[in-house]
């Protein structure tokens, strides 16, 4: 028979049975949804961390203060602006290419009646160059404002919005707890890729001894709460790992490196973890699904067997009138794999369908590559077909007597 | 009209040495285990087939009517002896090359008619040349021209259950005759019919007879059996009684 032929009788199978159709394609339907949806979570996953990773700045680390030992662990204010400046110095650090100390708070910012809550951190000029941000409307603060401690603020793109609307907030004074502040510059947008937990838009800077100085909970000694290092590249961020704890070590008085009083983290590192657990996430639920799938397989092997033996007499018949067990092995895979493609069909239209409706309820994106859609629609025809051989051998194997013969 | 078939009619063609019987049985025996019990269905049977004979083959149930007709039928093979189909030993045929022969040569009618459901009435018609190969619009014109010779022009697309009986024993019969075979094989064609039916099927018969078709069939209807220009009589295993 020709494959045309073929493909005319599985369809008439096929449409002449279709509420047994349906119910045999469910699990391939559902399988082959299941499996795109979880892949497609995550690529989203992993396409947003690596949008994370180029917003902070592939440099950078940060030193934190305290250890990871118990007896270090609570050290609380165990950095200063005097550590910041040693690393700072290219002969002590050459890898280190800029050096950022941080102390930062939760602020009420207040302009006119408008009053919003943000973090307030106060850092050095270098700040720009270290987390890879630019000013876009008037300018970040000199270090001459830095050391007298100068009432000028910088504002997130965000923060300026919610606080001034459309209005460019350049030379505006705000308040900053209670504490005036001029507004001297805004910050580029870095976009909501990052977790609304640090929307690095909705932040405010100002000279590090101004925060000393005016911010709630910043002590007014020279202790920071961090210190933000960016390497010259990224080749040479472990170099720049090394050069910073061995001086802190050698700062802090400290012989053995187990008792360190501070933490350093490579942003990268945390980045590859989250990726890393987030693709074993993603094996774990595409292996759930991938075994769907395969209870699925069976399922329409189970049902081809039901139909098998349903069809007895037409097997029997067709037999009768020339019918080679090839041509019926051949009838009832064409079925299997008609079967097998409309299953992949749906299920990758379902598919596609909640890529574009989850995000919005779930709040992760979903990306399905294309390569996936194909990858499906060609597991789903293979699944069938192998599922089909079996019972389409028994249905060749079916003696024509015996076949006619069933009632 | 029945007398003067029973002689086989001598070809023009003088050349030809002699008539090839359309089925020719020697010595046939048939066992089959049915459980751990050996049947002993046919227990050596002779007979022959000439072309444009109307045999009936009758007798009680277990005679081995239904053996013999599947051996004719070329849906099984003889445990001994030797079944020739037009000239064709198919005693010693495997499956595919059993397949090809009943194809080419054997049009069946059974007793259960075996439609397919699912198509309608020329789909079933067509059934058995899609196995021969032949291209659909040759099928479709020649299943078409059959349905309407034997009265069923206006029921072309209807599907089995839309049709009576009857009807659907004639789709069957269209189906039989479709691939201009050298054999019609009829197992109690009339079994499902009412009466009125069955006298339509049996005068198609008779038609089919009179155009000069070799035409086999099975039946314990005494009188189906009356309506062949040669009758069969089997009983355990041999036969009884009958010419052939």
């Amino acid at each position: 028979m020709k494959f045309g032929e073929l493909l005319r009788v599985a369809s008439e199978a096929v449409q002449w049975n279709r509420m047994r159709s349906l119910l045999t394609i469910l699990g391939i339907v559902i399988g082959i949804a299941a499996v795109m949806v979880t892949v497609g979570l995550g690529e989203g996953a992993q396409a947003k961390v690596k949008g994370e990773i180029s917003a902070l700045g592939s440099n950078l680390l940060t030193i934190s203060p305290g250890g990871s030992s118990a007896a270090t662990a609570d050290s609380g204010e165990s950095l200063t602006e005097r550590d910041a400046m040693a690393l700072s110095s290219h002969v002590v650090a050459p890898a280190i290419g800029a050096v950022a100390p941080i102390v930062q708070g939760d602020e009420t910012v207040t302009f006119g009646a408008t009053s919003t809550s943000m973090i307030v951190y106060g850092s050095t000029p270098s700040w720009l160059q270290v987390r890879s941000r630019s000013v876009v409307s008037g300018e970040f603060f000199s270090s001459a404002q830095e050391t007298k401690g100068a009432n000028v603020i910088v504002l997130g793109s965000e923060a300026a919005s919610e606080l001034f609307g459309g209005r460019d907030p350049v030379g505006e004074t705000v308040t900053v707890g209670s504490t005036p502040m001029t507004v001297i510059g805004v910050l580029n947008s870095v976009g909501s890729g990052t977790s609304p937990t640090t929307n690095e838009d909705d932040l405010a800077v100002v000279p590090l001894t101004t925060a000393q100085n005016s911010l709630v909970g910043a002590s007014s000694n020279d202790a920071v709460d961090s210190i933000l290092i960016k390497a010259t590249s990224s080749t040479t961020l472990s170099a720049a790992y090394q050069e910073a704890d061995n001086e802190l070590l050698m700062l802090h008085n400290i012989s053995e490196p187990a008792d360190a009083n501070f933490t350093i983290t490579s942003e990268q590192s945390l980045v590859s973890t989250a990726t890393s657990v987030s693709s074993t996430l993603t094996a774990l639920l595409a292996g759930i699904a991938g075994v769907s799938l395969l209870v699925g397989g069976i399922g329409v092997m189970n049902i081809m067997l039901v139909s098998v033996n349903e069809r007895t007499r037409e097997i029997g018949l067709r037999k009768a009138l020339g019918a080679r067990p090839r041509d019926i092995r051949l009838q009832f895979l064409t079925e299997a794999l008609l079967l097998g493609i409309l299953g992949g069909a749906i299920g990758v239209g379902i598919a596609l369908i909640a890529q574009h409706v989850l995000p919005s309820l779930i709040s992760d994106p979903i990306s399905i590559p294309a390569w996936v859609t194909a990858g499906a629609i060609g597991i789903s025809m293979l699944l069938s077909v192998v599922f089909g051989v079996y019972p389409a051998t028994r249905a060749a194997q079916l003696s024509p007597i015996e076949a006619l013969r069933t009632e | 009209m029945v007398a003067s078939a029973a002689v086989v009619p001598v070809p023009s063609v003088a050349a030809v040495p002699s008539v090839v019987d359309v089925i020719k049985v020697s010595d046939v025996t048939k066992r089959y285990l049915l459980g751990s019990v050996v049947v002993e269905a046919l227990r050596g049977v002779s007979m022959t087939v000439a072309e444009g004979q109307f045999l009936t083959i009758t007798g009680p149930s277990g005679s081995g009517k239904s053996t013999l007709m599947h051996l004719l039928g070329c849906l099984d093979i003889p445990t001994t002896g030797e079944i020739l189909i037009s000239g064709e030993r198919v005693d010693q045929m495997g499956e595919i090359e059993l397949a090809s022969l009943r194809n080419r040569r054997i049009g069946f009618i059974f007793q259960q008619f075996n439609l397919l459901a699912s198509v309608d009435a020329v789909a079933n018609v067509e059934l058995g040349l899609i196995y021969a190969r032949v291209p659909r619009a040759e099928r479709r014109a020649r299943s078409i021209e059959l349905l309407e010779r034997i009265g069923l022009g206006n029921h072309l697309r209807h599907r089995p259950m839309e049709l009576s009986g009857g009807q659907q024993q004639r789709v069957a019969i269209a189906r039989a005759l479709v691939g201009n075979p050298d054999l019609i094989l009829a197992d109690e064609p009339t079994g499902n019919l009412d009466s009125a039916s069955a006298q339509e099927i049996l005068t198609i018969f008779d038609e089919l007879h009179a155009t000069g078709r070799t035409v086999v069939v099975i039946t314990h209807d005494p009188e189906v059996a009356a309506r062949g220009s040669h009758t069969l009589t089997l009983r355990d295993g041999r036969i009884l009684a009958g010419v052939a």
